[in-house]
């Protein structure tokens, strides 16, 4: 399973040897592809039709660069696919309750202190990186239960830096 | 002319200097952080010395490191670059008294048009027209307050020390104005050290225009033109050209010589830059100067075919400017999009490790970058990671080269905002002409994602990557020539 821009897309490759590939590709037929390693990424002909993709991994996600766009994959077992639903679904399920750093950062000021009410939008966190400032909002109304991170703390991308509980 | 000069900067600023150096026969000396010490900037120099740790306020703002750097090396003069020490005159003047060279405004100069509310003054009895405002720091909120109050809400906080959009803020009405006072006073004590701020009028849908002038020491003071840097969002420089679309030969000519009587009025030397912002009518207001180069300097260079930094290295060893006002006609149109490291829709920051770059190249293009497929973007420092400059004999021209530039970028592993440029260099506003600081706040159109093949392309391409990465890991060469089993959902099903 690989996930590309919001979507999830079933893919199956076969090698069939000299460079050829059997691929499908979601619902559509099988279809046969030449590739070979180009450089830091694949080249593939599908008839006369030629094209680069340039890859590159960066933790889970890989990065792919074609004609001009970049578009991060993430390319999934089944189960960590179905792990991955699960856990959207939650999400969506009336927003998170956990603050989260966007990006890897310093924490500037904690606007918060454990056992106040935040609405949703209240500012909670003001974390600087790259010399700007960004205020992480609550997404939910909810009491604070839990402060992860002081002033002065370097947080990676996607800490836990603030967690609320049902009001 | 000097034999070797340190880079008191990093980045791709620092990278741009240093090749410059090279060009006159000057050998470039680095300095480094800590987090910097495999930059690109440091594997450019013949010479490199670490000034501290990550912490810029430790590291590249650090004058008594800096200046033994210099000592230490042999380097007879400092080049600044811009943002960090660029600005700061007790700096210039601990260089001179080291006994080097600073490549760079009298620190006098630095004194009365680095501060922000000096210049003001400075230029107002010199009959400049000026934004209305407060000619004095404000550190009280309720005084900061009553001056909003007084010129009327929208206001712009600024850093009185200040530049490049940090510690600024447009607050828009009285309810944020306490919280907005306290972040942009955070940030230019954080930037620059030094928290003080001014308050004055925010023109509505202004244009942001500005003249590079140019002063040698045998009494020579020249305007090289003006670039249009109205694409900007939160106050930041996203996409520069030279020429203006905007103004004409005789608006020109006024805002050049206004900015050389303000740059003879400090007793100017070296590169600088006059801000105004022009209204729909043309009317122009003096904004600020920046006693430095600026980020945007290459759409200049191009247009009139100069190397800014050559003559800043050339006036700093005493030389006169070989050229006449008459002299200097502009030629074609120069365009540069700046390439951050961040998120083009959040626009939060994106630092890391770069997995893979490819530059643009051909007719018409120059990228000024401080990034190569090594890198790694520390979050300490600014985002701005490349300069990508396009010319054309005409606007047109340089707006379908610098289209034809960011699709042939690939930056892979870190987030950037090369698709914003793309979306920019494709609004119809843009393209004619026609737009003013207001174009990125209004949107600018979205731009279609890759088509079905493309998608597929790179569907089929990853799943070959990782069919690769398994079989590797199980002892076969990546994309073997044998036949394999299938391979779905990162399992091999056997065959």
């Amino acid at each position: 399973m690989i996930e590309i821009q919001g979507e999830s897309v079933p893919v199956e490759v076969r090698a069939l040897g000299d460079g050829r590939y059997a691929v499908r590709l979601g619902d559509a037929p099988v279809r046969e592809v030449m590739a070979e390693p180009a450089g830091l990424g694949v080249h593939l002909r599908d008839g006369s039709d030629t094209r680069a993709v340039r890859l590159a991994q960066r933790g889970e996600l890989t990065f792919a660069h074609a004609n001009g766009h970049t578009v991060p994959l993430r390319v999934l077992s089944p189960a960590a696919a179905q792990r991955r639903a699960r856990t959207r679904a939650a999400a969506v399920a009336g927003g998170s309750n956990v603050v989260l750093s966007p990006m890897p950062g310093r924490v500037v000021k904690v606007l918060v202190a454990v056992g106040d009410t935040v609405e949703p939008g209240q500012g909670v966190v003001i974390v600087e990186a790259m010399k700007m400032e960004n205020e992480l909002r609550a997404e939910v109304k909810g009491v604070v239960k839990a402060v992860k991170c002081a002033a002065g703390d370097t947080v990676e991308g996607g800490a836990e830096l603030v967690i609320l509980a049902a009001p | 002319m000097f034999q070797r000069v340190l880079v008191a900067n990093r980045g791709e600023i620092a990278v741009r200097v240093m090749r410059t150096l090279r060009d006159l026969g000057i050998s470039p000396i680095a300095i480094h952080s800590e987090a910097d010490a495999h930059a690109l900037h440091v594997r450019m120099a013949d010479k490199a010395v670490c000034v501290g740790p990550e912490a810029s306020r430790l590291s590249y703002l650090n004058m008594d490191a800096v200046v033994d750097a210099a000592r230490r090396t042999g380097a007879q003069a400092i080049h600044p670059g811009y943002g960090f020490l660029s600005e700061n005159a007790e700096f210039a003047r601990r260089v001179a008294a080291a006994g080097l060279v600073w490549i760079g405004p009298p620190p006098a100069a630095i004194d009365a048009m680095g501060d922000k509310l000096v210049a003001r003054r400075t230029v107002a009895a010199a009959g400049v027209p000026l934004v209305p405002g407060i000619n004095e720091p404000v550190t009280d909120g309720a005084l900061a307050l009553a001056v909003a109050r007084e010129v009327g809400f929208p206001v712009m906080v600024k850093a009185s020390a200040g530049g490049g959009g940090k510690g600024m803020r447009l607050v828009r009405d009285e309810t944020h104005f306490a919280a907005d006072l306290e972040a942009a006073r955070r940030e230019a004590s954080g930037a620059f050290g030094n928290d003080a701020v001014y308050v004055e009028k925010f023109v509505e849908r202004p244009h942001h225009i500005e003249i590079q002038v140019f002063c040698d020491t045998h009494g020579n003071a020249l305007y090289i033109g003006e670039r249009e840097c109205s694409v900007q969002r939160r106050n930041q420089k996203v996409v520069e050209e030279s020429p203006s679309a905007f103004i004409n030969a005789d608006i020109r000519r006024q805002m050049g010589e206004v900015a050389v009587a303000a740059a003879r009025a400090c007793g100017y030397v070296g590169a600088g830059t006059v801000e105004f912002l022009v209204g729909g009518d043309k009317r122009f207001y003096f904004l600020e100067m920046n006693t430095r180069l600026q980020v945007e300097h290459p759409v200049t260079e191009l247009v009139y075919g100069l190397d800014l930094v050559a003559w800043q290295v050339r006036v700093a060893a005493g030389e006169a400017l070989p050229f006449t006002q008459a002299d200097l006609q502009p030629r074609g149109h120069a365009i540069q999009c700046r390439l951050y490291a961040e998120d083009p829709e959040t626009f939060l920051p994106s630092p890391g490790q770069v997995a893979q770059v490819r530059w643009p190249e051909g007719p018409g293009v120059r990228v000024d970058a401080g990034i190569d497929g090594d890198s790694v973007v520390p979050m300490a420092y600014d985002p701005l990671v490349a300069k990508l400059c396009t010319w054309g004999e005409d606007r047109a021209m340089a707006i379908a080269r610098m289209r034809r530039a960011l699709e042939e970028t690939v930056v892979l592993g870190l987030t950037t905002n090369l698709p914003l440029h793309l979306r920019v260099l494709s609004d119809p506003r843009f393209v004619a002409g026609d737009y003013d600081t207001g174009l990125l706040a209004s949107g600018v159109p979205t731009r279609p994602g890759p088509d079905a093949a493309t998608r597929d392309a790179m569907l089929i391409a990853a799943a070959l990557a990782r069919l690769a990465a398994d079989e590797a890991r199980a002892g076969q060469r990546p994309l073997a020539d044998e036949p394999s089993g299938w391979w779905r959902d990162g399992r091999r099903l056997g065959g």
